[in-house]
């Protein structure tokens, strides 16, 4: 497939070397050529890609003499898998100094291809893992696959439609599309079919990053999941890579009163405010000791009054003639009946299903006595 | 949404240009007063779910009446460039009214206290508004309405889960979104939302779970950590349940 264009009724033509096929919806599925891609459609997709590396080692005699398989192994300290295949071992690495792959371009020539193998990057985690598992100091490795996997900026791939092209989808970013495929396909076809899916896909949906999200920023947080392929990622816990993306001009005086920062998409929020510089926010499943000085917090809240900056909500003027009945229909409950009011309202999906209720999606309508243009006769819907 | 927009209709993303400056707490409205000499914030002029424009010092912006800590509180809605200014009044006026800073822990535990929901956590597409107990936001004798005739099919069918708040009977650890609920032995939900509610005192969890345990006083339990605790389903509101707070 060469190039994608569009006849002026928004049907797509695939052009191919053995001819053109017209399409009314377009799938970009194409593995670690998803940007060549995209660019046919005129769009950078938030994902870009690692190589990585397994090796097959030679028959193990004590493997060939078992009637049974051994499980499959997955090392979050030394960051390796390793499963029996055939009367040898699989085994993959994850290493930390890890590389990316394509970000000068792709040979066109690279198709069912492999990278050079180039186990020196893993020395450090194979001292380990020869620890852990001794036989294989004494087998011979047979072959090395190294190969490109697609990573997005969160780790999740990107499953819906694409952002700004309509009935172009995708389904890409996939770092282990082998075993989850299945249910990436599913809820792509009910997006295709009925426009939306009956799971809660938004974790997947490719409408969830915006503009901060580039290349660049694409890869800083490809290269850190990488190195954290098998690490747990502890509750709170906000990796360092490619931060302030998004921030508001408080940022650094937030930063001088020792704000623990958090990110919600791209943007830098503070979590709570550190005792003193050097307070480290533990990470873990049970109560740290950062809930005491939460506690403080709230107890002023509480007593006395308490300031908090929150950046990056959803917020949208709606005006114009109709829009009042428009906003009507797209809730399932009442409009404030005064003017100058908010009010919590919810959107529901076609199929009814919650669609879109953010904490406070409130609105404004006609404020009266409002000089400024952004708000007169128009309402504000924040969320 | 742009589905069903008219093109009279504009719809302008301002997400990136302003901020939002919360304001929580008893002398909340008095602080602002304090830098407002010709807005009034008194309860009667500018009472609990209203929307005004106000000045603070010489910064403009919407001010909102709204809570989600419990408090009395004020969103204040700032385009960016005035955002240090409005920072800086409130900050050096605060002084006297023992001002403090806070961040989204407090929130995330103030609200939990309030039974206030948190959009993809608590609020998912696989739940309609019904069995998500938003009832009171639901209103079916409008006309008409995106997702209504779904909404109706799924309301004659009844729920497949409903939502409930817990009293989790732990004190080392907080429930985590995902962990499982059971009645005896039988799987019955699943979590949401979790935290410690520091003004009740209480380990607060929510839930999905079957219809016929979400009875205020049913004794459940929930897998944490491997180990199983007991739970109790309580009233969605644990603090100021009247909200005569926020009204101030
Ligand atoms: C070493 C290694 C180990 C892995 N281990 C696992 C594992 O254990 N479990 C797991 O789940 N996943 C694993 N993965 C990842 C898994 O292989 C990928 O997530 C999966 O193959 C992605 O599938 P896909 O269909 O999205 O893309 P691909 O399999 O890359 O398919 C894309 C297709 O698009 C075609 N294409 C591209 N451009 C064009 C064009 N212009 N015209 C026409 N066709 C085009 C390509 O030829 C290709 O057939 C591993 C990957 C590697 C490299």
């Amino acid at each position: 497939m060469e190039n994608i264009t569009r006849k002026p009724n928004g049907e797509f033509i695939v052009h191919t070397a053995k001819g053109d096929i017209t399409c009314e919806m377009v799938v970009n599925a194409t593995g670690y050529r998803v940007n060549e891609v995209g660019r046919m459609l005129g769009v950078e997709h938030p994902v870009t890609s690692m190589e990585h590396m397994y090796f097959l080692t030679d028959t193990i005699a004590e493997l060939e003499a078992m009637d049974k398989r051994v499980p499959i192994i997955r090392d979050p300290g030394d960051d390796f898998y390793s499963r029996q295949e055939k009367n040898g071992l699989l085994v993959g690495v994850y290493e930390q100094g890890c590389k990316t792959f394509g970000m000068h371009g792709i040979d066109p020539h690279f198709t069912q291809a492999l990278c050079p193998s180039d186990l020196d990057r893993c020395l450090d985690n194979m001292e380990r893992i020869f620890e852990r598992m001794p036989c294989l100091t004494e087998t011979g490795i047979h072959t090395v696959v190294n190969g490109p996997i697609t990573y997005t900026i969160d780790g999740m791939p990107l499953i819906g439609p694409v952002p700004g092209v309509p009935n172009a989808f995708c389904a890409i970013g996939l770092r282990a599309g082998i075993g989850e495929g299945g249910g990436h396909g599913k809820i792509l076809a009910e997006l295709m079919v009925h426009g939306e899916s009956e799971w809660d896909a938004w974790c997947l949906d490719p409408r969830r990053f915006t503009q901060y999200a580039n290349t660049e920023h694409t890869c800083l947080k490809a290269i850190e999941d990488y190195q954290n392929e098998f690490h747990y990622h502890q509750p709170h816990e906000h990796r360092p890579a490619a931060r302030l993306a998004r921030t508001t001009p408080l940022y650094p005086v937030l930063d001088a009163k020792d704000a623990a920062w958090g990110v919600v998409n791209g943007w830098e929020r503070a979590l709570f405010f550190k005792p003193d510089a050097d307070f480290v926010d533990e990470h873990g499943y049970r109560f740290t000791p950062t809930k005491n000085i939460v506690a403080q917090e709230i107890a002023n809240i509480q007593q006395n009054v308490g300031l908090m900056e929150v950046s990056g909500f959803n917020r949208y003027e709606i005006k114009g003639e109709g829009a009042t009945a428009f906003l009507d229909r797209m809730v399932c409950g009442n409009l404030p009946k005064k003017s100058a009011r908010w009010a919590c309202v919810i959107c529901l999906m076609k199929k009814a299903m919650c669609w879109q209720k953010p904490p406070l999606l409130s609105w404004v309508r006609s404020i009266t006595g409002m000089a400024r243009p952004p708000q007169q006769n128009g309402m504000t819907v924040t969320g | 949404m742009i589905a069903y927009k008219p093109d009279t209709v504009s719809l302008t993303e301002m997400t990136a240009s302003h901020t939002i400056l919360v304001v929580a707490g008893p002398k909340s409205r008095e602080l602002l007063q304090s830098l407002s000499p010709r807005c009034d914030w008194s309860k009667e002029a500018m009472p609990w779910m209203s929307v005004q424009e106000k000045t603070l010092g010489h910064a403009k912006m919407i001010a909102m009446s709204v809570s989600f800590s419990g408090e009395l509180a004020y969103e204040l809605h700032i385009p960016n460039e005035q955002l240090y200014l409005t920072w800086k009044q409130i900050t050096e006026a605060g002084e006297s009214f023992g001002l403090g800073l806070f961040g989204l822990y407090a929130t995330e535990s103030m609200r939990l206290e309030k039974g206030y929901r948190h959009w993809k956590a608590d609020l998912i597409y696989e739940r309609n508004p019904l069995e998500s107990c938003l009832d009171r936001f639901v209103n079916l004798e409008k006309p008409d309405f995106v997702g209504k005739g779904a909404l109706l099919e799924e309301q004659a069918r009844g729920p497949q889960k409903l939502f409930v708040s817990l009293e989790v009977d732990c004190d080392f650890a907080p429930a985590h979104s995902g962990d499982s609920i059971y009645s005896g032995d039988a799987l019955i939900g699943s979590v949401t939302s979790g935290g410690y509610g520091h003004r009740v005192e209480k380990n607060l969890a929510y839930a999905f779970i079957d219809p016929e345990f979400a009875a205020v006083g049913t004794e459940l339990s929930i897998d944490l950590l491997g180990e199983m605790h007991p739970v109790k389903v309580i009233e969605p509101a644990q603090y100021d349940p009247e909200n005569a707070l926020v009204r101030g």
